[in-house]
């Protein structure tokens, strides 16, 4: 019911408020503790946090626990949420520091993403195999810090700044890196011949 | 849109659908977190405020730190303040801060190629014309700037509107006579901007200077092929070009030498391309026309010239030569390569894929496999029989060169769409989305909403023989293409067919076979 609620509460939006604004009127609705907003901003966000929290952690059921605990913090500090245009970096500065705690909690680095990495079966030949294949191989060709901003750039709608900010490196950084690591994404798929 | 936004685009659909959904617990943990506070609230006792004692010296103090901020203030205000903003693009694009005194308060690259430029130069606190001098210099010496690519892109933002004016002709100046010394003739575009929400908010999407983005803007404006994200992508070199090319007007940007083009091959080299793929001449031609344009990420000539009652349309590569698009049209003998009458006097094999013919419809013709084959390899690579489909679409086009066969088909549960290699038969994409019921209980294709409750169409053959009995058609049609399309609720057969060296087009409802629209050309 609430999960209709609301999908409602998305849909009757007006189309000209952009994703900020639309973000920031939730974080203010939460910050009064209501769980409609949060669910709201939950539907909205959801794969924004979960791909940047699993670029960190890795692991599938730590990226879980870690978007528990966002939205969790989010709903207890929404107050302290200032509104400056930039509720998507608030939130996954949230998500970051979540898994940072939770990679230190597990006293261990994982290398490896917990990803199928089975070749789609012959006639699988969906988009959304395609898609699945764009994401194993990103994962498995580019650097650690090289993936964080090619899913924060493709999945959160965040400005090459506001990664570096989020990331804590510079600019000139994060834009050298992201134009490499498209390149290698692109040359590694050549080289499986996708569609 | 560009291969790196398709890639991000797969990649956020993938994240999205591997997304787990942990609201429940969400919930959970916060009804538990609401109770733990509850439970454990401390209490809170405000601070006692402090007591503050003035004294005289306290007071004394005040008043000079007051005259030290005083004084502070307006040295700040002289050499702190920014007063105007000027920026370079090139493809680097970089701005800079000046102060009322021209000292230059900060330099900041905007862009990958940018910071390449600076290469760790400190810039700050050098006058503007020095800082100039070195970003110039480091452009040429990377390569940004040369006899291929000589143009810049001069944007100066002031709120002193005069101050702009003369500072935008004096950088211009100054820029001209740099490139100079380095044996260049410069192509140079200057402007004045004050702020502007929406040129802002354009800039800061495609990460380009505000001044860039107001070219952009104007460019775009006067042309509905170009779209801002592809043309801000591009060197100001190749906007300059296209400026040209599409005589575009520019005012408010002051304009002087030319674009160079050298990076580029030459209008002959791209005539002497086209003309030999063509079968003809350069020197037989009647007329013919040549433009540089910008498509699908790439610098391209288009052109168009006429033979022998031909006319020919080409779309090339710029950089490279290579043929994207063709298309000749014109009166041709049938089915034979020697043939007499409108064959250009100089072409003895006309293109395979052009060549008309009254060959039947589906078989094959100039070496393609015809849309049977191609219906039958989609068919088997789909692993179903004709039994268990309604076919939607059977066609033949060109994409970059190469002959495509459309064959698109529905089952009971899916939606089939190949893409069949018309020469090799080989399969070059193929797309299969699930059909659900929708709530008036008949199937629809996924993805697009469209419903073809198929029992009450009249089929392809019926609307076929509709449309050859308006035309007065009685013997066999080639080379048919045909498409079941939904327009607004309605379906309707739109087909394509040759007889007789004349081109058919109809529209036909699919329901009651009455004809909706029909246009007949030559071929």
């Amino acid at each position: 019911m609430l999960f209709l609620l609301a999908s409602m509460e998305v849909e009757a939006l007006s189309v000209r408020e952009s994703q900020n604004e639309f973000l920031e009127r939730l974080l203010m609705r939460i910050a009064s503790a209501d769980t409609d907003a949060l669910e709201a901003l939950y539907l909205a966000t959801k794969s924004s946090v979960y791909g940047f929290a699993r670029s960190i952690v890795k692991q599938r059921e730590q990226a879980e626990d870690v978007m528990q605990e966002t939205y969790v913090t989010i709903f207890l500090s929404a107050q302290q949420y200032r509104a400056q245009g930039k509720p998507m970096a608030w939130i996954l500065t949230i998500v970051r520091n979540q898994s940072l705690m939770k990679l230190r909690e597990a006293r261990h680095f994982v290398d490896d993403y917990d990803i199928d990495v089975s070749q789609p079966q012959q006639d699988d030949f969906t988009q959304r195999s395609l898609d699945r294949m764009v994401l194993r191989t990103a994962i498995a060709v580019l650097a650690e810090d090289e993936w964080q901003i090619v899913s924060l750039h493709s999945l959160s709608g965040l400005k090459h700044r506001e990664i570096a900010e989020l990331l804590g490196i510079p600019l000139s950084t994060t834009l050298s890196k992201y134009r490499r690591a498209l390149a290698k994404l692109q040359k590694a798929l050549k080289e499986e011949t996708i569609e | 849109m560009n291969s790196n936004e398709l890639l991000e685009q797969r990649i956020a659909r993938a994240v999205e659908a591997e997304t787990p959904n942990v609201w429940d617990k969400i919930l959970l943990r916060i009804e538990e977190e609401t109770q733990n506070m509850t439970q454990d609230a401390a209490l809170v006792t405000p601070l006692a405020p402090k007591r503050r004692a003035v004294r005289t010296w306290l007071r004394l103090a005040s008043a000079m730190a007051a005259v030290l901020v005083l004084t502070c203030v307006c040295w700040g205000y002289v050499n702190l303040l920014p007063e105007s903003t000027v920026n370079l693009d090139v493809n680097p694009s970089i701005e800079l801060v000046m102060n009322r005194s021209e000292k230059v308060l900060s330099v900041t690259p905007l862009n990958e190629d940018a910071v390449q430029i600076l290469d760790g130069m400190d810039l700050a606190n050098t006058d503007l014309n020095v800082a100039v001098n070195a970003l110039i210099g480091s452009m040429v010496k990377n390569g940004y700037l040369s006899e291929l690519k000589n143009s810049i892109l001069i944007t100066v933002n002031s709120a002193d509107s005069a101050k702009s004016l003369e500072l935008q002709e004096r950088l211009t100046e100054e820029v001209n006579a740099l490139l100079g010394g380095y044996e260049l003739e410069g192509a140079i575009l200057s402007q004045t901007v004050s702020e502007d929400e929406r040129l802002q908010g354009l800039a800061s999407e495609h990460e380009i200077s505000l001044g860039k983005a107001a070219l952009v803007d104007l460019l775009v404006s006067q042309d509905e092929t170009l779209d801002f994200s592809s043309v801000a992508a591009l060197p100001i070199n190749d906007i300059n070009l296209l400026i040209a090319a599409k005589n575009a007007s520019i005012e408010g940007i002051a304009s002087s030498g030319s674009a160079s083009s050298a990076s580029y091959l030459s209008a002959q080299e791209i005539r002497q391309i086209a003309c030999t793929h063509a079968g003809v001449t350069p020197e037989s031609l009647t007329a013919s026309e040549i433009e540089f344009d910008y498509e699908n990420g790439r610098m391209v000539y288009e052109t168009e010239f006429h033979c022998n009652g031909f006319e020919f349309e080409y779309e090339i590569d710029a950089m490279t030569g290579e043929i994207l698009r063709y298309h000749h049209m014109g009166n041709r003998p049938v089915g034979n390569a020697n043939g007499n009458g409108n064959l250009p006097s100089n072409q003895t094999t006309p293109p395979t894929q052009t060549t008309p013919s009254n060959e039947s419809t589906s078989s094959a013709t100039n070496g393609t496999i015809g849309l049977d084959k191609a219906t039958e390899l989609a068919l088997a690579a789909a692993g179903v029989s004709m039994d268990d489909i309604v076919l939607v679409k059977q066609a033949c086009y060109e994409k970059n060169g190469i002959s495509i066969c459309d064959i698109i088909f529905l089952s009971d549960t899916c939606k089939y769409t190949y893409h069949i290699n018309a020469i090799t038969g080989d399969v070059e994409a193929q797309y299969r989305n699930e059909r659900h019921r929708g709530q008036n209980g008949h199937h629809n294709a996924g993805g697009n909403g469209r419903f073809y409750d198929t029992s009450s169409f009249i089929g392809i053959d019926a609307a076929l023989s509709a449309a050859c009995s308006h035309a007065g058609i009685q013997g066999e049609v080639s080379r048919l293409e045909w498409e079941l399309d939904e327009d607004d609720g309605s379906y309707n057969y739109e087909l394509e067919f040759v007889y007789n060296g004349m081109q058919y087009e109809y529209r036909i409802d699919a329901l009651s076979g009455s004809i909706l629209e029909w246009d007949i050309d030559e071929d």
